[in-house]
């Protein structure tokens, strides 16, 4: 039994290994997909109608207040 | 009223600098780094560590806290990262992999890491991260109002912000938006010059003055455009920290006439006529901004906080310019001070307390070992258990504190260890290396055989209060926390005169640390010399110790000459032995370099 259960426990650490290299690759291939796909459009799309923000004389921007209160802080944006 | 004391718990984490704050109906009781309990110097991780110390200082659990507080708003920086994808593309993919990787994994759960790592029911919150830079400041300070200033490097959008305070109500109303940021481009030359980013800033502070600050000044016109109230924006085509693994790019090394500096090669001259331009050049904005924030919000206070808050020189300037009449600088002014601030805006701003005063009247939040701990620690981890024969004594402070003068006087130097732990990045006499001020030699010395650090950095100074103004150009003004430089009167103290005449500059009078202020009256009284040299207890790329253990190391494998643990007196001479316990080589290898 006793020799099932270090069989057992070997096996999955090898397992969780080859899980975590495989899932490293997914991840990368998944996310540079994701990165020259919906990204890009977004990106390309933003740039053709980008315009150049006209020189105010300033570069400080105006920052709107709301009272904080605990249901407002509770949010995490 | 219910009785029931309001408990809110201050969390900063997983940039750099993790801590805990613990705030008590509007008193900050507690506040720890994450990185003085693992021993990993600006460590990032959950401040478990941190937190568990507040709470058991206190002899508190979490059932007891009220709320939890996170010191920023993680979706909004996930929006900043994204959009900055998007405005950089097609650049930027292996930063974004690397980016996605630690958001998708831990950054976005934070509120789910809260609950579970503190087995935490209650409700969390988040603020805004330079509402806690902010707050950090303001409700720190003893002022009913004050112009508010924040700096760092970046936090949800904000790199920037000037704001009012005033009661328990605390507006930013102005602000700079990334990638344009004062503290990105300390950072980027802090990256070029071969220092560890987020780390090492203050270590191309120091090395200012040794250069030109005219020599490289228009190169930096060109990295940033600066308007005259203050607004910068940043020519992005010089900087690679929006796509990049790296600060700054090849255009902008092209502008500096080379790649960056390799970390611990010779610094030449150039290396510090670019540490002096950019000085000059942040020194030119901070003040800027000021004025501006002052024209906006008129006041006689002004509050500062965020990780440039820290360059003591310009915030010297300001003093020297003379526009407020009162300045306060949270003494924890990077990501760590957040946790307090997160706190402090949830209990005022809030839940609508009024604002106090005394709400952090020093910065001894840390861990506190008593005579009776000590003596336990020496007994059994020294002696039993590492078998060492250890020498030590004991003595009362009336008898103590002059033999630690005469000690100092006689040029030795001391690892002094008393009272709580400071809270934030400079020790102010809790944990500190201490020596005599007026020997020169002093500073080569105990850079090189007891810091081991690099020798042009300077030595700051602790100053009786009542004392100041003779040896220092503070025009009056307290410096409790280390964060202002002003010019040296006296030449009397030649180890604590940076090469520029100047001093970052620790006041101390009695409330603060009455044993701290009682060992620097006594060495006045013996040498007619108010100032001793006070560094923080660690070697480089250590945190400062924390632990008697951390004391006991830092002393074994350093040139230490005392080391003064509350009433206990350990010497190296009474131990020669000790020399057989040394192992400095394998002491400092457990340390990054900085």
């Amino acid at each position: 039994m006793e020799r099932i259960k270090i069989i057992g426990k070997t096996a999955y650490r090898y397992w969780m290994k080859f899980a975590n290299f495989i899932g490293e690759i997914n991840f990368k291939i998944i996310f540079t997909v994701f990165f020259f796909t919906l990204i890009g459009i977004y990106a390309s799309i933003k740039k053709i109608f980008q315009r150049k923000m006209p020189d105010n004389g300033t570069f400080w921007i105006e920052k709107k207040y709301g009272e904080p209160d605990t249901e407002t802080m509770q949010r995490q944006f | 009223m219910n009785g029931k004391p309001t408990i809110i718990l201050g969390i900063s984490c997983f940039y750099h600098d993790a801590a805990a704050a613990l705030l008590i109906d509007g008193n900050i009781v507690a506040a720890a780094g994450e990185e003085r309990f693992t021993r990993e110097k600006h460590d990032a991780s959950f401040p478990e560590n941190a937190v568990n110390y507040c709470l058991k200082s206190q002899n508190l659990t979490m059932n007891d806290v009220e709320y939890v507080v996170f010191y920023d708003k993680p979706i909004l920086k996930f929006e900043r990262l994204l959009q900055t994808y998007i405005n950089v593309w097609p650049r930027g993919l292996k930063s974004f992999l690397m980016a996605m990787k630690t958001w998708l994994k831990e950054k976005l759960w934070i509120e789910h890491i809260i609950s579970k790592k503190l087995k935490y029911k209650g409700e969390i919150l988040f603020a805004e991260h330079h509402y806690s830079h902010a707050a950090s400041a303001y409700y720190a300070s003893d002022f009913d109002d004050a112009v508010v200033v924040t700096i760092d490097g970046v936090g949800e959008w904000d790199t920037t912000t000037i704001g009012y305070g005033s009661n328990n109500k605390l507006k930013l109303t102005h602000a700079i938006h990334f990638p344009h940021s004062v503290g990105l481009l300390y950072s980027a030359l802090t990256y070029y010059l071969g220092f560890k980013v987020n780390s090492a800033e203050y270590k191309v502070m120091g090395l200012a003055p040794y250069g030109d600050p005219e020599k490289y000044y228009d190169l930096f016109k060109q990295l940033i455009e600066i308007k005259e109230d203050g607004s910068y924006q940043l020519n992005m085509n010089y900087f690679a920290y929006a796509y990049g693994l790296t600060m700054t790019n090849k255009k902008f090394h092209n502008l500096f006439g080379g790649p960056p500096r390799d970390p611990e090669s010779e610094l030449t001259q150039r290396h510090k006529d670019i540490a002096a331009g950019l000085q000059k050049i942040t020194e030119e904005i901070v003040l800027k901004i000021v004025q501006h924030a002052k024209n906006l919000h008129p006041s006689k206070n002004l509050c500062m906080a965020g990780g440039v808050a820290l360059n003591c020189v310009a915030n010297g300037k300001i003093l020297q310019i003379g526009w407020f009449e009162n300045i306060y600088i949270q003494p924890a002014s990077g990501d760590a001070g957040g946790a307090i601030g997160a706190a402090c805006y949830v209990y005022f701003d809030v839940l609508k307390n009024p604002k106090e005063i005394g709400v952090m009247p020093h910065a001894f939040l840390g861990p506190r070992f008593t005579n009776e701990e000590i003596k336990k620690f020496l007994e059994e981890e020294i002696i039993k258990n590492m078998k060492f024969p250890l020498h030590y004594s004991f003595m009362e402070d009336e008898k103590l504190l002059p033999h630690a003068a005469e000690l100092l006087a006689n040029n030795f130097v001391i690892g002094w260890f008393q009272g709580r732990m400071e809270f934030g990045p400079r020790a102010l006499g809790g944990r500190s290396i201490i020596a005599d001020a007026r020997k020169k030699e002093n500073w080569q010395r105990v850079n090189l055989k007891i810091k081991f650090r690099e020798s042009f950095r300077p030595f700051a100074p602790t100053v009786l209060e009542e004392h100041a103004d003779e040896y220092f150009d503070l025009k009056g003004h307290k410096s409790p926390y280390m964060l202002l430089v002003a010019k040296v009167k006296k030449d009397t103290v030649p180890a604590i005169t940076h090469v520029d005449g100047s001093a970052r500059i620790q006041t101390i009078n009695r409330e603060e640390n009455q044993r701290y202020y009682n060992l620097i009256q006594e060495f006045y009284a013996l040498t007619g010399c108010p100032v001793i040299i006070n560094t923080s207890f660690n070697v480089r790329g250590e945190p400062i110790v924390c632990t008697l253990m951390d004391a006991f190391n830092s002393f074994l494998n350093t040139g230490m000459d005392y080391l003064i643990l509350e009433n206990y007196v350990i010497s190296k001479k009474d131990n020669p032995g000790i020399e057989l316990f040394k192992n400095t080589e394998q002491y400092l290898k457990e340390f990054k370099l900085d």
